[in-house]
């Protein structure tokens, strides 16, 4: 049997469910960590042998987080058999966490990624930790590591400028309604004025929240990343297996503020708000993150 | 004076891992927050990779709601979905994940409850309806967008009406996907020869379109005496085609059921659940009629105070 042990165990919050998989080298413990007073479900997935690093994975919201789930589940384990302990989370508002998404904004989200970093630090060195984060995750994982010393951060598919990002997502509810053939379809001024009004509007059966809008209005990935330096791999997925011009764009960016950055591009499917994706040759991205972390030198300590 | 029970959060969920045939499948167990009704409800996403939280994590919400009106509930991944383990290539409505299932409910078991209600969404919905017969106290079964015809089986479909419906949903690409399955078909355009030839045989019932699956799992359950709820939005096709087939077998079984199938229309797109109000309508809808077949007394559903 692939799996030696599994075994349950009620303690801390809601308690925890651990599975220890002999064979692949990796145990996974599942439980709900307290943050704010509110439970936040958290999987750690841990190598069972010699441990060379931690990684915090920060995820996109709502359909890109379901579809982007089992990715990160097997990129987790495959971090793991890897040597790299994997840190997973669902932000408080979203996911099994508590709490409701009109409460979440782009700083709770990084107080949770900061939360998982330091469940992390108790098996990891703080020095050791980096940050992978997918879409919007990406613009979470960057205001982490900027508080988190000169930790690697790994961008996949980066959501760049959350107002662009947000736009797409609109855009992603009209094409959907004209080919509902949805009479009356609002404009997406007419959604963003709803926004104001009502405080969240419907983007095919997720809430878009004003608090979450309005807390990452102004703001862009390269900023939340502050002034240190620090490596930095992009992640672009392209059919054509060329980066899309906004990635080399923001590699050219992060360059002239004297990052470290890596580029590569993996043949699949993007992501977007339009289709679903349920990507197949997944564990690349494990490999393609253990080899980078492997090669950048030690960060500074965590502060 | 009393007052309602209070709302389940992360505090009142136990995560867990549980074996099912070969597989590691993950699940949140919610616990009941009122005085408990011995009643587990299995949560099941559709297929499609859906983890178990379900879109806008609709699972979560209706499972903490289920908890506090004093049943337990029961979210989990099916195997290759989610936080479980194994390899699923595709999603086939004639191999429901009944095995994943009746562990499932195993766990509900195990937890205290004597009663097992299902709730699944498309091939969740298949899954459920095709466990009738092999899950012990069950109680009832709520079924939502489960399909009327069975796409991928061409026995049950035309072979032109399937190509169109290929095209229509997923472009060239899509049938030229299906080519690779060219064998498979072949057998089953055999198996459909044979069937041709038996509905001649048998006279009109027999062309009747609409699912085998379907129709064998709802005649099982009727004469189970199992109470079903069947939901369908006004977006979706399978609700059209649903009411296309009540003048077939689909209708002596409703009939001959009485009030022991309920079917529902919501507006909306009850499949892919879009939509925050169809959601809370789902959500509304489902917690009432098991309210209503697995009722708890006002005892158990209040706490005095003071």
């Amino acid at each position: 049997m692939l799996v030696a042990v599994v075994q349950r165990k009620r303690e801390s919050m809601g308690g925890s469910a651990v599975r220890v998989d002999k064979r692949a080298g990796v145990s996974d413990d599942v439980s709900f960590a307290e943050v704010g007073g509110a439970g936040v479900f958290c999987c750690s997935h841990t190598p069972l042998g010699d441990l060379i690093g931690g990684v915090v994975i920060c995820s996109s919201l709502h359909a890109e987080h379901v579809d982007g789930y089992r990715q990160e589940v097997i990129l987790a384990r495959s971090l793991a058999a890897r040597g790299y302990a994997a840190q997973r989370f669902h932000y408080r508002g979203s996911g099994h966490s508590d709490g409701d998404s009109s409460a979440a904004t782009l700083g709770t989200m990084r107080d949770d990624a900061l939360a998982a970093r330091d469940l992390l630090a108790g098996r990891v060195p703080s020095s050791q930790i980096a940050f992978l984060g997918a879409r919007w995750g990406a613009l979470v994982a960057a205001g982490a590591a900027a508080r988190s010393g000169a930790a690697p951060l790994v961008l996949c598919e980066p959501a760049i400028d959350p107002e662009r990002y947000f736009r797409e997502a609109i855009r992603a509810r009209l094409i959907h309604e004209l080919k509902a053939g949805v009479a009356q379809r609002p404009s997406s001024e007419l959604l963003l004025d709803e926004l104001r009004r009502n405080g969240r509007i419907d983007v095919l059966g997720y809430p878009l929240d004003l608090e979450l809008y309005d807390s990452a209005a102004g703001r862009d990935l390269v900023g939340e990343l502050g002034d240190r330096p620090r490596p930095v791999l992009i992640v672009d997925y392209s059919r054509s297996r060329a980066m899309r011009t906004p990635f080399e764009q923001l590699a050219a960016r992060l360059r002239e503020m004297s990052c470290e950055v890596t580029t590569r591009a993996v043949p699949e499917p993007s992501a977007s708000w339009f289709s679903r994706r349920v990507l197949r040759t997944i564990d690349a991205l494990g490999e393609l993150t253990s080899d980078w972390l492997a090669g950048v030198a030690a960060p500074e300590a965590a502060r | 004076m009393t007052q309602t029970a209070r709302k389940a959060t992360a505090r009142d969920e136990t995560p867990l891992f549980f074996e099912s045939a070969g597989e590691t499948l993950f699940g949140i167990l919610t616990s009941p927050v009122a005085e408990p009704s011995g009643t587990g409800v299995v949560l099941l996403t559709g297929g499609d990779f859906i983890p178990s939280l379900n879109r806008n994590r609709l699972w979560v919400r209706l499972a903490r709601s289920l908890a506090a009106a004093g049943h337990h509930a029961l979210r989990f991944d099916y195997h290759g979905v989610g936080e479980s383990t194994g390899l699923v290539e595709h999603f086939e409505l004639p191999r429901p994940f009944t095995d994943d299932l009746e562990s499932a409910a195993a766990v509900l078991r195990s937890a205290g409850a004597r009663e097992i209600v299902l709730v699944g969404v498309c091939f969740g919905a298949v899954t459920a309806l095709a466990s009738v017969e092999r899950i012990e106290g069950l109680r009832g079964v709520a079924m939502l967008a489960h399909p009327v015809r069975d796409f991928e089986l061409l026995e049950d479909l035309g072979t032109a009406q399937y190509l169109r419906h290929v095209i229509q949903e997923e472009g060239a690409r899509g049938l030229l996907r299906r080519g690779k399955r060219l064998p498979t078909y072949a057998s089953l355009v055999t198996n459909r020869v044979r069937g041709a030839a038996a509905r001649a045989r048998a006279g009109a019932d027999a062309q009747d379109p609409t699912s085998r699956q379907l129709l064998d799992g709802l005649g099982r359950a009727a004469r189970r005496r199992v109470p079903l709820l069947i939901v369908y939005g006004t977006e979706e096709g399978e609700g059209v085609e649903f009411e296309q087939a009540r003048p077939g077998r689909l209708g002596d079984i409703l009939n001959e059921a009485g009030d022991l199938i309920e079917v529902r229309t919501l507006e909306g797109n009850v499949h892919d659940l879009v939509g925050l109000d169809l959601q809370d309508a789902v959500l509304e809808l489902t917690a009432s009629w098991i309210e209503r077949i697995a009722p708890v007394s006002a005892a158990q559903t209040t706490s005095e105070v003071g």
